[in-house]
């Protein structure tokens, strides 16, 4: 056989199995635009609670529904909780993310309070076997009571502080009980501890919050991570830090300076760890207060 | 073949089919691979259902209030509210309990500290109220109310956790109003001297409370004390628990818990001593409007008033004077003669007084039928009150010297009154009291003379019986003057003439100075205390002695032995300026400070004067060696301003071995005063540091001239 058949014949052969591997490789280019690699969004909640931090989950939220490739999503959470609207407002996102897909929790050092408020809304959720779990209940500065006077007119008697000392304690118990029917709802079956018991506000261990139902296991991140990839019934997923792309995202824009720690009136002092709070209702723990009642 | 090959060749149209039906199946088993691949569980499991929450289980019950319709019945106790511990409290907070308890006719008064002592204040209290204190009470003053407790008086004792030490910081933290300074330890100053213990917690209710879980409430009650009469269910708002040697009057119940207690049930909210004197109450806000309207506390507060308004003070001391007094008082003088100028403003003042404690006085030559009787008289016009005291059995006698020296007595000891209780007591300095409290109450003042009568009348104002005897209806006083023998405490005399302790020495012990060793306030009191009564006051223990401490002593011994003077403890002698009778000895290396003063060793002493009092029994010119200095403290040197003293000596000065020789070490100053004769000796040495002998020549010679013998 002469080389020139040779090479004819192999022209023919190359002919017949190039292109279908090309086929085969464009197809299966093709089919990441049209199914591509899923992944697992990592959503922070990182550090006390208030409209700043807020918005830096629900921009996380919004990438990983925004992302179509994300199939479920871990909210990491360290935090010991902050203002009631805020993390309610946090609750109520990831509760409606979990329409979307699986929202699972993985709690790090902390979830106390509102940071346990948040965390309640995924399912199930991941803690480390000392992590401080718990913390149900809401504090607040009484409002002063203001009176009439011939200085100031007010349309109403409360106009000036929004209550009384009577109705204002009914708003810090309607609070309290919000949250443990939160709590419950969320959790159902799997609480193991009365309402009456997890209203002392009480911080549990990991461990120990598992045994009372408050969490459901005792792993890491990537337990939670992989947990969350079963629930969305995806494999060989990526992980997508969503909270890192959005400070990326954000970087120069208003929500860098919004989600700024030092922005909240009530955070606490990066030095000292002391915060000063105004007056407000809190969804947090901290033994290290200061500020002016 | 070739047919054959013809036969089935494709068509271009054909081939270029095949290869897309080809592609496109490959393309399906590549995308499909995928899909396996990435979503080996395809289709996803079943969505998560978000449970919704049950609000029928959020629904905070508002606070209810209710209205009361208080019955007050009459008393007329007297309450003191205590504001002199830097109570937490405004004393508007109490508006709800001041007005049933002046529905109910009693009077209400606040003490503040200022002024009178709280031992005088309490003199015509019925009821002492404690609330929120913040400063914790003295041993002095829980004396002080544990005698007013013992002699009927009624202590309410009120604290809660929302009431802490007050924060004294400019900038009121969150931290510091989270974790203030509790005032348990200060309620418990007090509380515990009656066998009240308040801890250091609150109570809180997770299942069944008043809208929040430390608004708690009590339903277990004491259903045999008044004080919860009528009661069914009572709510505290921030609340100590407390345990009582007396009965729980108010007890949480099983839901009630401790916050520092875990696991104890039935934890007393309010408790009440056995004999029924002491309240102790865990909360103060129920106190307050508008908390006193909430469930039954509004009935609670009447309750918590009846108790304070009763007067269950026990009335039969002579200390009670003049409250032991039911209503009008007549004042009988016992002879005609006493009614001089000065005792008619004696009585005027006491009828003064009088008023004010609600009593009237007035002035009768005969007992008037249904009123009390005051008798104020002199040993020897007796005569219209025989009577009275034949039926307490007191026979008062004078025996005048010409009997006793005519009976063979001998010694001319002065008139003596005999009381068969008591025995032979001089009549010079000598007081008697006799207090009847049956209707109508008889108190008896009897003394030497118009003045005696009007000082010992004086000195039941002042609640001064310090140096009296008192047996059942009957007390003898020394005025401190002559040379009364008194009778021990309860003692019965046998009439027998001994040599026993008169007058009074008071000896200050100026111990608490910076630099220093010791004081001789235990030698004189050694030496000393077998002649006379002797009292020694310790400043380092007892602080700075009040002027009442020191009444009724002949002479006053200020000791500093050899700490150095120093101008904070300028406080302990100032107490001595408060004397205007009696005599006065400063001793000690540095008894003042002077900051021109100049200071030298003093080793020895020379008698310079021996024909003074003092020197008796030191020979002229004899040099008492000192002991060593324990502190090593040198001694002021004394100089004297002959242009400013006229009537001085000096006894003794520096001898040979000590620094600035000659100089004066004892130095005896007489000094007229408004018609008395003062006398004071300064000396500048410790006392301490004298030979045994002649410390005891010096302190005997030294009191005995101080209480004016020559």
């Amino acid at each position: 056989m002469s080389f020139s058949v040779f090479l004819r014949k192999l022209g023919k052969v190359l002919l017949w199995v190039v292109p279908p591997i090309l086929v085969l490789v464009g197809a299966w280019f093709a089919g990441a635009a049209v199914l591509p690699r899923p992944a697992v969004g990592v959503i922070h909640l990182d550090t006390d609670i208030w409209a700043g931090s807020a918005s830096f989950v629900q921009a996380q939220i919004d990438e990983a529904r925004d992302d179509s490739r994300i199939k479920a999503v871990v909210v990491h959470i360290d935090s010991p909780g902050g203002e009631v609207v805020a993390t309610q407002a946090i609750f109520l996102e990831l509760q409606a993310l979990r329409q979307d897909m699986p929202v699972v929790g993985s709690i790090d050092a902390m979830a106390a309070s509102g940071g346990y408020y948040a965390a309640v809304a995924t399912d199930p959720i991941f803690a480390k076997p000392s992590s401080d779990i718990g913390n149900v209940g809401v504090w607040a500065l009484i409002p002063p009571e203001a009176t009439i006077t011939d200085v100031v007119l007010t349309s109403g008697p409360f106009k000036i502080t929004g209550s009384n000392r009577d109705d204002f304690l009914q708003d810090i118990e309607g609070i309290r009980q919000e949250f443990v029917e939160t709590v419950f709802s969320q959790r159902g079956d799997r609480m193991r501890i009365s309402r009456a018991e997890i209203s002392q506000g009480l911080l549990y261990p990991g461990r120990e919050a598992a045994t009372h139902g408050l969490i459901d296991h005792i792993g890491s991140q990537s337990d939670a991570v992989e947990a969350a990839a079963r629930m969305a019934g995806i494999d060989h997923y990526k992980i997508i830090d969503l909270g890192t792309r959005v400070w990326a995202e954000a970087e120069g824009s208003s929500m860098e300076s919004e989600t700024d720690d030092a922005n909240w009136i009530g955070a606490a002092d990066p030095m000292t760890g002391e915060r000063s709070l105004p007056y407000g209702v809190y969804l947090l723990y901290d033994v290290r207060l200061r500020g002016v009642p | 073949m070739n047919n054959m090959r013809n036969k089935f060749r494709m068509s271009t149209t054909a081939k270029i089919l095949l290869v897309l039906v080809a592609v496109l199946a490959v393309a399906s088993l590549v995308f499909y691979g995928r899909v396996l691949w990435y979503y080996p569980h395809h289709p996803p499991l079943e969505k998560a259902t978000v449970p919704a929450i049950d609000e029928e289980n959020i629904a905070p019950e508002p606070i209810e209030y209710t209205s009361f319709r208080d019955r007050p019945v009459p008393a007329d106790g007297h309450v003191v509210i205590d504001l002199s511990h830097a109570n937490n409290l405004q004393i508007n907070d109490l508006t709800p309990l001041q007005d049933r308890i002046r529905a109910r006719g009693a009077t209400l008064t606040t003490y503040t500290g200022a002024g009178d002592s709280l031992e005088a204040r309490l003199i015509d209290a019925t009821a002492l109220v404690v609330i929120a204190p913040s400063v914790a009470y003295s041993a002095d003053e829980r004396d002080v109310i544990a005698d007013f407790v013992d002699d009927g008086g009624l202590l309410m004792l009120t604290a809660d956790p929302t009431r802490p030490v007050p924060d004294d910081d400019e900038f009121v933290t969150l931290y510091s109003t989270f974790f203030p300074t509790s005032a348990v330890p200060v309620i418990n100053s007090l509380a515990n001297a009656f066998g009240v213990i308040y801890y250091d917690d609150y109570l809180y209710n997770l299942e069944d409370n008043q809208g929040n879980f430390r608004n708690v409430k009590f339903s277990i009650f004491d259903k045999e004390n008044a004080l919860t009469k009528g009661l069914k269910t009572v709510v505290f708002f921030g609340c100590h628990s407390l345990r009582s040697e007396g009965g729980s009057l108010v007890a949480g119940d099983d839901g009630t818990h401790s916050s520092v207690r875990t696991g104890e049930s039935n934890v007393t909210a309010a408790t009440v001593t056995a004999d029924d004197h002491v309240l102790a109450l865990g909360d103060i806000t129920f106190l307050t409007p508008p908390y006193n309207t909430v469930e039954d506390n509004d009935r609670l507060v009447s309750n918590i008033a009846d108790w304070l308004a009763a007067d269950r003070r026990m009335r039969d001391d002579l200390e009670d004077f003049p409250y032991f007094f039911t209503d009008s008082v007549d004042v009988l003088l016992l002879s005609d003669g006493l009614l001089d100028p000065q005792m008619i403003a004696s009585v005027a003042d006491w009828q003064e007084h009088f008023a004010q404690t609600g009593l009237d006085l007035t002035l009768h030559t005969r007992p008037r039928a249904g009123f009390d009787r005051f008798y104020v008289g002199t040993f020897d016009s007796v005569e219209p009150i025989e009577d009275l005291l034949e039926d307490v059995d007191i026979t008062v006698s004078i025996t005048e010297d010409a009997d006793r020296r005519a009976s063979g007595d001998g010694e001319d000891i002065g008139d003596h009154i005999t009381i068969e209780r008591f025995g032979g007591i001089p009549v010079e300095g000598t007081s008697l009291f006799l207090l009847d409290l049956q209707d109508p109450v008889t108190l008896i003042v009897l003394a030497e003379d118009t003045d005696a009568a009007v000082s010992a009348v004086e000195r039941l104002f002042l609640g001064d019986l310090s140096g009296c005897v008192r047996s059942d209806t009957v007390t003898v006083c020394s005025t401190g003057q002559g040379t009364s023998r008194m009778p021990a405490d309860g003692e019965e005399s046998t009439g027998e003439d001994t040599e026993s302790p008169s007058g009074g020495v008071f000896i200050i012990e100026d111990d608490y100075r910076p630099q220093g060793s010791r004081t001789g306030a235990a030698e004189f009191e050694a030496i000393l205390s077998s002649k006379y009564n002797v009292t020694t006051w310790s400043v380092k223990q007892q602080g700075i002695p009040e002027y009442r401490d020191m009444l009724g002593y002949d002479v006053y011994i200020f000791d500093s032995g050899d700490y150095a003077a120093d101008p904070d403890s300028i406080d302990a002698l100032l107490a001595i300026a408060n004397i205007d009778t009696g005599g006065i000895m400063l001793i000690g290396a540095q008894p003042v400070a002077s900051a021109e003063g100049e200071y030298a060793d003093i080793g020895d002493l020379r008698v310079v004067d021996p024909l003074h009092p003092l020197a008796s029994g030191f020979e002229a010119e004899e040099i008492i060696k000192l002991g060593p200095s324990e502190s090593g403290v040198p001694a002021i040197t004394m100089i004297v301003d002959e242009s400013s003293l006229s009537d001085y000596s000096i006894i003794f000065e520096r001898g040979p071995d000590s620094e600035e020789t000659g100089s004066p070490a004892v130095l005896a100053l007489s000094e007229s005063y408004a018609g008395a004769e003062l006398r004071l000796i300064l000396a500048t040495f410790a006392f301490y540091r004298l030979p045994e002998t002649a410390q005891e020549t010096f302190a005997l010679n030294s009191v005995s001239w101080l209480m004016g013998n020559d």
